[in-house]
């Protein structure tokens, strides 16, 4: 059975070589922000006429990099990687640049709504906003800087 | 009568024997896997192979006891064994099948989902792990078993995610040489470039020698053909400069100056940089040589200018940073025998 | 009422040792595109919070002094002041040095070697509240008259023991702040060099800090500010340069930010207008480009002409590996009042083997252009040791 996949990842204009790419935005208090990435994601979008589905992609939290070592480590911890190795985008539909799918992050789910536009016939771009605190994640901060409970997903995805 | 009892009798005892001697030793095997002693197992097949050798859960263990030697080609072999000597009709069912089979889960009635993912995973490590000094024939056989038998696999209803990982690992590999590869392409490229010239303003009477700075600033464009892979980029350029000088004279005793004078040069030479720090960030040099021209007046009286013409070579140290398409350029360094440094700042366009 | 006579009691009382750090606005490239992530100082300088301290020791600087499984949390910890993790939740203190050797006109007769002890101070800063939104900041310690002014009136008036900054700083919202007292104007980009083109023509250098009042507000797009001064008060009247600041950012493109400045100043012999243009881009992890276009329109009082002053900083930061930065810097300088421009090229090395020390080395290369003479060009070396704790 071919899973179907939906999700759309945008990060990085131009001269990225990878095909698929995962990218956590968030923002910190009082200000700065950064991002996490990755670029192995697991799964397919397959698209039948105007619609795109998924089964399910996922990607491993220990994937998920923020350029800082030490940020990895704390960011990792947070999304209690340990029980909770995948974060998994599942049930996915999307058509005429709206879609929705079941997000679960530290073993939680939830409903999620994202929009997509279609980069080229083989790949699509998706984006949304969840918050952390909808998947029980404690509030994140270290050495009084904190993190917004309000992140972003961007999804950039080769389509089937 | 009592002969063929007695034969029947020790023939059965000697069966009886050689059970419990595989079952001793497949426990003895399954002992020293557990004790991450995988080099025992083999010894322990060796001294009983002929009995061993007919006993798939033996054979499993001595392939598991490569797999953790990194023997991975013994291990292919003794699973390609098991699949053959136990499981032949089967497989050659699931081969000759043009479906994937999705009425059960192959996983739960046989063991060749399992050995086919073993086999998949072992023959994508020897891909993965393949250089340069092995034959190409050999790494490619490698990559297409592995697919053959990730291809099986999907046929089996496996675990889509682990036949994932596996085709992950391939795919980044192929990648990985695929950046190797140079690459050729052309740029364009335009900047503001800046020297110092020594002109000598010799006095045909007297024979004296009067020293002339030209400090010249100016733009050039230029051309270029680049050969580059993930971590070198070797290119070969050409750019024509058009500036305006400052000339004067360094003895002041001498009263010479001209100001907003047209020179001009061609550079040529080959350059490299080095892009191991990242993908969009490159360091290098460049061997310029070059060929200069101005157009300095001669002061009224009998003289001549020395090295109004000049053909230099030097060094560069460029930085270059790509946007884009577009990267800039900035580069610092010397034109000899010009007497002081040579730079430029610009911008490139890479087609 | 009450409230503000406390701030004006407690801006009034705030003369404390402090330390005067500099800031990094390259760190764009580590993803802080803002200076209050990590500076208790909004527009970067002056000392590192936690946080900043954190990040110096476990993304800036390298580690091939540490033992390899040395966890970072631990190496986060010991960048606390002298090495400890700090048990007051008000008072963090700090200590700085830096220290120049400089080698001007390199190749050229008369070339002198100097070593300048370029900063030695120590600050406190306290803070209060349950999200620490009061802070006070006070730093003191040796800096070096200006060459530029010594052996005369005005740098025989400075002390060489003084204070460069000390404020008190109120955030009632983590996006807004006020502060009152001694600080640098907020305008262009705050590069550590106060030797740039960007930072001499608007009279931005080292000893350019001003009391006065310091509004900013920031969001994860855009940040703004605004300064209000009245010169130093510990110079002379006639010399306090008085007037306002206002510098803007705005995200583009995520991972750039653009901006405007602008400052109006003026004292009894000069009247100063500065506008300025920047950007500030990350191009990978730890590699970034920091551009600034400026304009300075100087009106001397008296019969002096009006001279326009222009300059342009392109500077860029390229991580090699963790802890080791390749800099360049190209700025160019013109005076409309001369027939001539400079264009000067600096390429450096910028290295932090461990937390607390950082090593640099930078060549300038100076070229004037005159349409009525040529000069040789000018050839500068200068190494710096930086450490702090």
């Amino acid at each position: 059975m071919i899973s179907k996949i939906l999700m759309t990842l945008v990060t990085f204009f131009c001269a990225q070589t990878f095909a698929s790419e995962v990218t956590v935005k968030m923002t910190l208090s009082p200000a700065g922000s950064f991002e996490a990435k990755t670029t192995k994601v697991h799964g397919e979008v397959v698209k039948a006429g105007e619609k795109f589905t998924a089964e399910s992609l996922w990607v491993k939290t220990e994937e998920l990099k923020t350029g800082i070592d030490l940020r990895d480590e704390h960011f990792h911890k947070h999304l209690n990687f340990d029980k909770s190795p995948k974060i998994t985008f599942s049930n996915i539909e999307a058509i005429a640049g709206k879609g929705s799918g079941t997000l679960t992050v530290n073993g939680v789910s939830n409903k999620v709504n994202f929009t997509y536009k279609s980069v080229s016939d083989k790949k699509l771009l998706a984006s949304m906003k969840v918050k952390p605190s909808a998947f029980k994640l404690k509030e994140a901060k270290y050495l009084e800087i904190g993190v917004d409970d309000e992140v972003e997903i961007v999804v950039d995805m080769d389509v089937k | 009568m009592k002969k063929i009892n007695t034969l029947i009798l020790l023939l059965s005892i000697s069966q009886a024997y050689a059970t419990s001697d595989v079952e001793t030793d497949l426990k003895k095997m399954q002992l020293s896997l557990d004790k991450n002693n995988p080099e025992n197992v083999e010894e322990i097949f060796d001294n009983n192979d002929s009995a061993l050798g007919k006993n798939w859960m033996a054979l499993e263990r001595l392939a598991l006891s490569f797999e953790r030697r990194n023997k991975f080609e013994k291990a292919i072999d003794v699973y390609r064994k098991l699949i053959v000597t136990f499981n032949q009709d089967a497989n050659k069912a699931i081969v000759q099948n043009p479906k994937p089979l999705v009425a059960e889960n192959l996983y739960t009635t046989n063991k060749l989902p399992y050995y086919y993912y073993k086999l998949a995973f072992l023959n994508a490590q020897l891909f993965v792990s393949s250089n340069k000094y092995m034959p190409a024939p050999e790494r490619i056989k490698y990559k297409e078993n592995a697919e053959g038998y990730i291809g099986l696999l999907k046929k089996v209803n496996a675990d889509a995610g682990e036949i994932k990982l596996i085709e992950d690992q391939i795919d980044e590999k192929i990648k990985t040489e695929d950046q190797l590869a140079y690459k050729g392409n052309w740029y364009a490229l335009m900047d503001i470039i800046s020297w110092q010239d020594r002109v000598y303003l010799k006095n045909k009477a007297t024979g004296s020698k009067t020293n002339l700075l030209s400090t010249a600033i100016g733009s050039s464009i230029g051309l270029g053909r680049k050969w580059s892979n993930s971590k070198y980029e070797f290119n070969m350029e050409g750019m024509y400069s058009y500036a305006t000088s400052t000339i004067n004279s360094e003895d002041p005793a001498v009263n010479y100056i001209q100001s907003s004078v047209p020179v001009s040069s061609i550079i040529v030479g080959p350059g490299m940089y080095y892009k191991v720090f990242s993908e969009k960030v490159f360091v290098g040099v460049q061997l310029p040589f070059s060929y200069r021209k101005g157009n300095w007046t001669l002061p009224a009286g009998t003289y001549e200018f020395e090295n109004d013409i000049q053909l230099g070579a030097g060094y560069f140290f460029q930085v270059k940073f790509y946007i884009g398409n577009i990267a800039v350029v900035s580069r610092l360094g010397k034109i000899f025998p010009n007497p002081a440094s040579h730079w430029s700042i610009g911008a490139v366009y890479d087609f | 009422m009450n409230k503000a006579a406390s701030l004006l009691t407690i801006l009034l009382c705030s003369y404390l040792f402090s330390s005067k750090a500099y800031s990094y606005p390259h760190f764009i490239s580590h993803g802080y595109n803002s200076c209050i992530t990590c500076h208790y100082n909004p527009f970067g300088n002056g000392p590192i919070n936690d946080y900043g301290r954190a990040v110096s020791g476990t993304a800036v600087s390298g580690r091939e002094f540490y033992d390899e499984h040395k966890p970072e949390d631990l190496i986060a910890s010991e960048t606390a002041f002298f090495f400890k993790e700090s048990t007051s939740k008000h008072f963090r203190p700090f200590i700085g040095f830096r220290g120049l050797l400089y080698k001007a006109n390199l190749g050229q007769e008369g070339s002198k070697t100097d070593f300048i002890n370029m900063q030695l101070d120590a600050n406190l800063v306290a803070k209060f509240g349950e999200k620490d939104q009061w802070i006070m900041s006070g730093t003191f310690g040796y800096a070096p008259i200006p060459r530029a002014l010594q052996n005369t009136a005005a740098g025989d008036a400075m002390k060489e023991y003084r204070t460069r900054e000390h404020y008190i700083g109120y955030r009632p919202k983590p996006n807004f702040g006020i502060y009152f007292g001694l600080m640098d104007k907020p305008f262009g980009i705050r590069v550590v060099e106060h030797n740039s083109f960007s930072r001499i023509t608007p009279q931005l250098t080292m000893d350019d800090q001003a009391h006065g009042m310091i509004l900013h507000y920031s969001n994860p797009t855009f940040e703004a500010g605004l300064d209000a001064f009245v010169g130093n008060l510990l110079n002379k009247e006639d010399i306090r340069m008085k007037g306002m600041s206002a510098t803007f950012e705005q995200t583009v493109f995520e991972k750039n930010r653009i901006g405007a400045s602008f400052m109006t100043q003026k004292n009894t012999y000069l009247k100063m207008l500065s506008t300025a243009i920047h950007s500030r881009s990350q191009i990978t992890h730890g590699t970034s480009v920091l551009f600034e276009l400026g304009k300075v329109d100087k009106t001397p009082e008296g019969a002096s002409p009006k001279r326009s002053e222009y300059y342009a900083l392109l500077q860029n930061h390229i991580r090699t590996n963790r802890g080791l930065y390749f800099l360049n810097s190209v700025e160019y300088y013109k005076n409309n009042l001369d027939k001539n421009y400079r264009v000067r090229f600096g390429p450096g090395l910028q290295y932090f083997p461990f937390s607390k020390l950082e090593l640099r080395t930078d060549v300038y290369n100076t070229r004037n252009f005159n349409q009525e003479a040529t000069s040789k060009d000018r050839w500068d070396l200068l190494m710096q040791v930086h450490a702090w704790f």
